[in-house]
């Protein structure tokens, strides 16, 4: 037995708080490591010590962790998920400087790092797989449909994955044989940045599958516990977002199948530590995916159902400690939903900048199995957000007896967080809660496509948009009279002799030319507002407007940030950019100006000055987050004007382009350079 | 603490009929507004905004904080005479950044946004509260210039509109011209006299001879742009401090102007405002039931002070003396006042050297005043006159005239004969002057004029031995009651810039606390030499 007496997270955000918790309620001391752009972040805050790695990627550089880890005088090194989590030599690395590695042996991290090799091992433990087909025997890809052994030809569709990968990144569907080739160099490109490892390989795909993977735990002495299965089929582009335990498809039969392939499967590799072994699961089908060699996002959703603290286990188990007895039953559900900075509306893009407010009500408990309510987040209200990182700001996770009651409780406080910042996924997460198909256990991976438009749709809208936009102007205008330097005392907008009613408008972020304006006039009989009638002002303060709509009374929650307001209330959150009344004529973006969505690197300039541009047509393509972002142009013209230079930073809101329109363009016309 | 109880009785049915004539009145005024509003009329306000132009009004709602209040001045101005009701111009008290400002934003639509006589009266009183109160006074330009065949009228007093502007300015008071159109030959003296000039690109046209007065003149051939054009002015002559891509950048500009003008309001004269006032304890709603209709009822003011002060909070002085006359202190939006307010109409010795030393009083602590008219005059009668009411009436009416705190004065219902003079009529210059609907104002009652007149007539017809026509005496009677009550009432006499407008009695506390925080940026000159004389 050894004892851990100082432990660093080799990672950031809420993996970091959520590790530094458990290390709270043992007495051990905490040691963050951080980059840069996180030097202010809550992870470095709330640690005992925390070490300065150096550029936003040095979460990745396994030498400058282990040498923080002897600086701070650690006696042991927790890797979080991903970055360096299932990285063998980073393992070796700290087992090598003497410290204790809380993670699986380096071998058996190295056995499921590679993904090929590690499906032919457990197939051979009994474990249930798919064919692989190694697309580097392919010598032409063009040439797949000639290949007369029917054993090496890939069925379509087909699923390219990258064998270092995870998360999604690195995976290309493949329907028609032509698209192998750009599937695979691209898999390869994303694969390479992504995880330094640019080897692909294939298997058949296996759609509208369930994904099910099972939690277990093996300590030095030989016992490998299974702690159920979870749930995790509600995914974007290989993605989780929400995931749950039990799943509502596992029967105790198959429970018991999936808990027994994935105790042999920890058994055929020697594994001590947490660990999660995912499956497909499609009627009769059951093959193995992958299987993760460390602490899982979604882990907390097993925590509450089995009333454990698993990363106690882990440092225990990683103390040499055998696990206690007999593996804990389970109770009730959990559903863990992602919260994440980015736009469902909008490809996903990667959103950044300032979270100005970040709350979410009802929480009785952070980064632990408690209450009904768990939040475990890397950010807090006043935090940026940088496009560096992965895009999640938190996980919420309810526990409830029952799988409604959980995705009621879970719906019901994200729609009414306050997520004053970069636009998030929340509204998508809450259709999703809501959705028939998911409350009757429909869940497969196609659920996103499935059901797009019905989840993707924004709780707020039109109606709702509008009535907010009212509340916005009038605790705008309370906000006025309340700063008022003289007369402040005075009825707001008082006049003797009535003219005209004051005028107010909101631009939609994210919704480019679209605005909202509101005429409104206080008088002593009341707000009269064009185009709201029926509607009665009840009282308006700066951060809070209640307005009764034919009767019902509704609380609208303002929030005015330099440039942007943000709107809670019960019809769903709505976020609007107040306009000036009398903006600075220098100060307009010109029409037709094309915008960096987000801060990045112009990677490409696709077209000249004075270039006649169709609509649609990329115009500069953006890197952002690990991600290519193409900036199309709005509709047919010319480029006026190109700011843009490849390799150059941009910030957000830059101009990148301004192209001018010319309505008589036709769209065959084909002088313009494609 | 002396909180007022009122003894209104809001469930009588002559509260009913009060508050039904005050509203019928508020119906006539509200559509006397309306005219005002509308300017020169559904065809030339279309006119002016198929040119890409804001409305006056427009202008001014756009140059103001958004939310803040703003108090039209003389919205009647012109009502009763030839001229259209309002005068061709909007003028006003607004807050600009934080700083009170008077406005005065000629209306395009009417007539070109030519000047007449009541133009030009209306235009004088703006500038005299911009200097009295010394508020920046803010001139939204376009307009033809002098209505031509009014200009015995205009011209040669007109020419106080720019010497009032350069003494705003010699006084410290800045003075900005924003030049949205025209603004040629006496009317280019408005730019020319202003501290601050902003021109709108293409629109301002700002020269003191056009094309054709300098072709007649010197033969030379000249165009618009190149004698007055906005970028002219900017670019060479210099008058232009400020050139305006559009209407709208006009106005930004003029409000940057005003946020950089290092404007603090002194106000150290008054006692400083504490941050919460508590509104009145009554309804002010219920104003509109208090005044009756035929004014010969006395009504007490005690009901309209407790819907009007701070928390209906009013501390009465000598108010066992000279009953007909309340006077006390008070606060009003957290400014303290000093009020004067008739209770039964007459104003005898008592009331007369009560209001002298309340007076006198009011000036030693530095207390603006406000009275609140409804008054016959001075008691008539042979005991009065032996008892000395001329000198007494001269008591109060020299305290009045000397007092060097600022007065507001507030027509509620009567104000005749020398009553008017005492209790701060027009003529004796207080900062403000505002009516009800309800108000009468005449050297007396139209039946006590006609009386007079036909008791006289009677006494000359029978001096000469003649017989007195009885009928053509009612008929007389009749039609001077008429002539003396139409001439007595508040939209002819607003309509002879007689008040600064007609406002409703529920805005009364509005209004009053806008003036008073006006008035704030004007101290108080030093009071008379004398101590306070004990009357």
């Amino acid at each position: 037995m050894r004892t851990i007496n100082r432990l660093l997270v080799a990672n950031r955000g809420e993996i970091a708080r959520r590790v530094f918790r458990t290390c709270r309620d043992l007495g051990v001391e905490t040691v963050a490591v951080f980059s840069d752009v996180d030097a202010d972040a809550p992870h470095v805050t709330e640690a005992d010590q925390a070490v300065r790695l150096g550029g936003p990627r040095s979460y990745l550089d396994a030498d400058a962790i282990v040498e923080a880890a002897r600086t701070a005088g650690a006696d042991a090194v927790h890797p979080g998920y991903g970055f360096l989590s299932e990285n063998a030599e980073f393992a070796r690395a700290v087992l090598d400087a003497g410290l204790i590695w809380v993670g699986p042996p380096p071998e058996a991290v190295a056995a499921m790092g590679a993904k090929v090799e590690a499906k032919t091992l457990l197939a051979a433990a009994g474990v249930p797989v798919l064919p692989t087909y190694d697309l580097d025997d392919l010598d032409d890809l063009d040439d797949l449909d000639d290949l007369d052994d029917d054993d090496a030809r890939p069925p379509l569709p087909l699923l390219v994955k990258a064998s270092a990968g995870g998360g999604g990144r690195g995976m290309r569907i493949v329907r028609a044989a032509a698209e192998l080739p750009e599937a695979v160099a691209s898999a390869r490109r994303e694969a390479l940045a992504a995880f330094g490892d640019g080897t692909v390989f294939a298997e058949p795909l296996l759609e509208h599958a369930r994904h099910i993977e099972v939690q277990i735990l093996a300590d030095a002495h030989g016992t490998v516990w299974a702690l159920g299965e979870r749930e995790c089929s509600v995914q974007r582009r290989h993605q989780k977002i929400v995931e749950e335990s039990p799943s509502p498809a596992v029967t105790p039969e198959l429970r018991r199948e999936l808990c027994d392939a994935a105790v042999r499967a920890a058994q055929a590799i020697g594994y001590v530590g947490a660990g999660t072994v995912e499956f497909l699961v499609k009627d009769d089908v059951v093959a193995f995916l992958e299987m993760n060699t460390r602490l899982q996002v979604e882990h907390p959703v097993t925590e509450y159902v089995y009333g454990v603290d698993l990363v106690r286990l882990q440092v225990e188990i990683a103390e040499g400690a055998p696990l206690p007895g007999l593996p804990p039953s389970p109770v009730g559900h959990a559903i863990e939903a992602r919260l994440c900075a980015e736009d469902p509306a909008n490809g996903w893009r990667p959103q950044a900048g300032v979270l100005h407010r970040f709350e979410v009500p009802g929480v009785d408990a952070e980064f632990r199995a408690a209450g009904t309510l768990r939040l475990d987040s890397g950010v807090a209200g006043g935090a940026t957000v940088t496009p560096h990182y992965d895009p999640m700001l938190a996980k919420v996770i309810a526990y409830a007896p029952t799988r409604a009651g959980a995705a009621r409780r879970l719906a019901t406080a994200l729609a009414r967080a306050r997520l004053h910042g970069p636009v998030t996924n929340r509204d998508l997460l809450v259709n999703v809660l809501r959705h028939p198909a998911f409350l009757s256990g429909e869940t497969d991976t196609g659920f996103l496509d499935r059901h797009a438009a019905a989840v993707s749709a924004p709780r707020a809208g039109a109606d709702a948009v509008r009535i907010s936009a009212l509340a916005a102007a009038l605790a705008g205008a309370a906000a006025n009279r309340a700063a008022a330097r003289v007369l402040g005392e005075l009825p707001s907008g008082w006049r003797n002799v009535v003219s005209q009613p004051q005028r107010t408008a909101f631009a939609l972020p994210g919704e480019p030319g679209e605005r909202v304006e509101i005429a409104y006039l206080i008088t002593r009989d009341g707000l009269s507002a064009e185009g709201f009638d029926g509607v009665e002002l009840v009282s308006a303060t700066p951060g809070e407007v209640v307005l009764s709509v034919s009767g019902v009374r509704r609380a609208f929650a303002v929030h005015a940030r330099p440039g942007v307001t943000y709107v809670d209330s019960v019809l769903g959150a709505v976020r609007l950019a107040p306009l000036e009344r009398l903006p600075e004529p220098a100060r307009q973006v010109e029409p037709g100006s094309l915008l960096a969505p987000m801060p990045g690197t112009v990677l490409r300039v696709a077209v000249e000055p004075g270039d006649r541009v169709a609509a649609g047509q990329p115009v500069v393509v953006l890197e952002a987050m690990k991600m290519e972002h193409q900036i199309v142009s709005p509709g047919a013209g010319v480029v006026a004007a190109l700011d843009a230079v490849a390799g150059r930073q941009v910030e957000a809101g830059a101009v990148l382009a301004v192209i001018e329109e010319h309505a008589d363009d036709n769209a065959d016309d084909n002088v313009g350079t494609q | 603490m002396a909180i007022l109880t009122s003894r209104l009785d809001a469930a009588a049915p002559e509260y009913d009929a009060r508050r039904a004539a005050m509203l019928a009145r508020l119906g006539e005024l509200a559509a006397e507004h309306a005219k005002a509003v509308a300017g020169g009329g559904p065809k030339y306000v279309e006119r002016h905004r198929a040119r890409g132009k804001l409305l006056a009004r427009e202008r001014i709602e756009l140059l103001l904080d958004p939310d803040s209040p703003f108090l039209e001045l003389s919205p009647l101005a012109a009502w009763g005479t030839d001229y259209p009701v309002g005068a061709s111009v909007v003028t006003g008290i607004g807050v600009i950044e934080g700083v009170e400002c008077v406005i005065n934003a000629s209306d395009p639509t009417v007539r070109g946004g030519a000047s007449n006589p009541w133009t030009l009266r209306k235009s004088l009183r703006a500038a005299e509260i911009a200097l009295r109160n010394r508020l920046p006074l803010v001139n939204l330009v376009e307009s033809g210039g002098a209505d031509l065949p009014a200009q015995k009228e205009i011209f040669i007093p007109g020419g106080q509109v720019f010497r009032d502007l350069t003494r705003l300015s010699a006084a410290g008071v800045p003075t900005i011209a924003l030049v949205f159109g025209n603004s040629t030959a006496g009317g280019a003296y408005v730019p020319g006299m202003s501290d601050y000039v902003v021109m709108v690109k293409d629109r301002a046209k700002v020269f003191l001879g056009g094309p054709p007065l300098v072709k007649v003149a010197t033969g030379e051939e000249a165009d618009d742009e190149s004698l007055g054009g906005a970028d002219m002015h900017a670019r060479i002559s210099g008058l232009a401090d400020y050139l305006a891509a559009d209407e709208h950048d006009a106005l930004r500009i003029g409000r940057r102007i005003v946020a950089r003008i290092n404007r603090r309001e002194p106000g150290a004269a008054l006692a400083p405002v504490p941050a919460f006032a508590p509104p009145p304890r009554y309804e002010e709603d219920e104003l509109l039931g208090i005044v009756p209709e035929d004014l010969k009822i006395p009504f007490d003011p005690r009901e309209v002070i407790a819907r009007i002060v701070d928390g209906s909070d009013f501390d009465e002085f000598k108010p066992l003396h000279g009953p007909s006359l309340v006077t006390g202190w008070a606060a009003l939006h957290g400014h303290p006042i000093g009020i004067l307010a008739n209770a039964r109409g007459v104003l005898f010795g008592a009331e007369s050297r009560k209001a002298a030393q309340f007076i006198q009083l009011a000036d030693q602590s530095r207390t603006p005043l406000i009275f609140l008219q409804n008054t016959t005059g001075y008691m008539v009668g042979r005991e009065y006159e032996q008892d000395g009411i001329i000198k007494h009436g001269a008591m109060m009416i020299n305290a009045v005239s000397n007092s060097t705190v600022p007065h507001i004065t507030i027509v509620m219902g009567a104000s005749y004969g020398a009553g008017n003079y005492g209790m701060c009529g027009r003529a004796y210059d207080p900062r403000f002057l505002f009516s009800w609907p309800s108000a009468r104002s005449a050297v007396m009652g139209p039946a006590q004029l006609a009386g007079v007149l036909s008791i006289v007539g009677r006494a000359a017809t029978e001096a000469r031995g003649q017989v007195y026509d009885e009928e053509a005496d009612v008929a007389m009677r009749h039609a001077v009651e008429a002539q003396i009550e139409a001439e007595s009432l508040p939209f002819f006499l607003s309509g002879r810039l007689y008040d600064d407008g007609v406002i409703d009695p529920r805005d009364t506390r509005t209004v009053l606390g806008l003036c008073l925080s006006a008035i704030g940026n004007a101290p108080a000159a030093a009071p008379a030499g004398y101590g306070v004389f004990r009357m």
